[in-house]
């Protein structure tokens, strides 16, 4: 068995020696898995559409890709105080001079010293050639940089925060009280989630999904976290999950945070359809469920009389 | 809409974090934070504060597909993805995904080291752990598949 760069310690070496033969055979297995940071970037939905659509599926079906995932997400990669002066002081140096360009963009260079060699070529061909005279060559800038606003649906649905409760097959589960892993692995997302650091509750939540895939918290809050950092796809597959747990204490906000993040998604019908049936229901979701389709419908009749 | 400072302070740990998510490195996650914060500054009136970090993270995320793209025209990666594992799992890949005693991170180290041959140093970059936090879970993971898989245990 091949051993990595830095080579083996002496315990490793002596387990190699009993599992060689089974960890040779893993090996071969997984020689043509995609990259690490394909699927991470895939599980924040972060990859060009037709990436995406592939990649989510692997981390759909192939529970080896899931679980590598999930240990990468449990990192909490961070800037101390040093880095995070010396990005500021950078941010305000470029925005003093009014430059759209993050100085460190290193993986814009290829691009940019490619679009150089262009221009010069551009500018030695116009300058050298007979006639007509050569128009004015404006300067070559990279993209612009700055992402528009998120276009606002006609009625955008509020985004407020739930308030934090346990199921009671949560609180029950396998005997309760001090032996309960499932509710001390669910201290510290629904920590980050009370502390509205979302992004941290989101991969917490999404690394127990496989550990406790009955747990209606686990995506319940999970989802409502991806809502929370402007991710509804990833909301809408937690939430759903949720749904069919059907634990009664969540349903309803289930299905109100589900409307949400289908508005968001681009799929306001089936939003609307959530909310009807929302409204028609008993549950403390119906009065709001019942003024967002009145808003919704006279911003549709306004959108029309335009 | 608060000073412009104290928005980063609030939020740039957070943009950080998920930029290191989504691109694997620190130093491509610290331009794309540096971006996301650059578009606020220059968008700073026309802003919702109640959008933050929401609205960063989707800056983040719209130059990390961008980014990806890029990579994409370069490398197989759909190849890649339509080519899962064919055989049925071995008895070992089981036990590394279902033993309950293993925690996520624990796998992850594991898988990193064993089956995709990666370094110590290598894999803390990875995990944002440190290389003796590395080296702590390894030692774990490879003691419970010794116990599991090795010549001492009851098969």
């Amino acid at each position: 068995m091949k051993a990595p760069d830095d080579g083996w310690d002496r315990e490793e070496r002596e387990a190699i020696e009993e599992l060689q033969d089974e960890l040779e055979a893993l090996q071969a297995r997984h020689q043509h898995d995609p990259g690490i940071d394909l699927l991470r970037a895939a599980r924040h939905d972060a990859l060009p559409p037709d990436l995406q659509e592939v990649a989510q599926d692997r981390l759909l079906n192939d529970p080896w890709s899931r679980t590598l995932v999930d240990g990468l997400e449990a990192a909490e990669p961070s800037l101390d105080a040093a880095d995070q002066d010396r990005l500021l002081a950078r941010l305000q140096r470029h925005a003093r001079r009014g430059d759209p360009v993050a100085t460190g963009r290193t993986w814009l260079r290829p691009m940019l010293a490619t679009a150089a060699v262009v221009a010069v070529a551009a500018l030695a061909w116009m300058a050298f050639r007979p006639s007509p005279p050569a128009p004015q060559v404006s300067s070559v800038r990279p993209e612009p940089t700055i992402a528009a606003t998120p276009e606002p649906p006609v009625f955008r649905l509020p985004l407020d925060k739930p308030d934090v409760t346990v199921s009671l097959s949560s609180l029950t589960w396998r005997g309760g009280g001090a032996d309960n892993p499932l509710l001390a692995d669910l201290k510290a997302p629904l920590d980050a989630f009370r502390s509205g650091d979302y992004a941290s509750a989101d991969r917490a939540f999404a690394a127990l999904e496989s550990r406790y895939p009955d747990a209606v918290e686990v995506f319940f809050y999970g989802g409502v976290s991806r809502l929370f950092v402007d991710d509804p796809r990833r909301a809408i597959a937690a939430l759903t999950r949720a749904t069919v747990l059907a634990d009664p204490t969540f349903a309803p906000r289930t299905t109100w945070y589900l409307a949400i993040a289908e508005q968001r998604s681009g799929n306001p019908a089936q939003a609307r359809r959530r909310l009807d049936e929302l409204c028609r229901g008993t549950s403390d979701r119906a009065a709001p469920a019942c003024a967002a389709i009145k808003q919704i419908d006279a911003a549709a009749a306004a959108s029309h009389a335009r | 809409m608060g000073n412009f400072e104290d928005l980063y302070r609030r939020h740039v740990q957070a943009v950080f974090r998920f930029a290191c998510h989504v691109t694997g490195d620190r130093e491509t996650a610290e331009d794309l934070t540096s971006e996301a914060f650059l578009a606020l500054h220059q968008n700073l009136g026309s802003i919702d504060e109640a959008l933050l970090p929401g609205w960063l993270l989707t800056v983040v995320r719209n130059r990390a597909r961008d980014l990806w793209r890029r990579r994409a025209v370069e490398q197989r990666y759909v190849e890649q993805l339509d080519d899962p594992p064919a055989a049925q799992p071995a008895a070992m890949e089981t036990w590394l995904l279902e033993c309950p005693d293993l925690k996520p991170v624990h796998r992850t180290c594991v898988m990193l080291r064993y089956v995709y041959g990666m370094t110590r140093t290598e894999i803390a970059k990875q995990t944002g752990l440190s290389e003796t936090q590395v080296k702590g879970h390894l030692q774990y993971g490879l003691k419970l598949l010794r116990q599991a898989y090795g010549k001492s245990s009851k098969r």
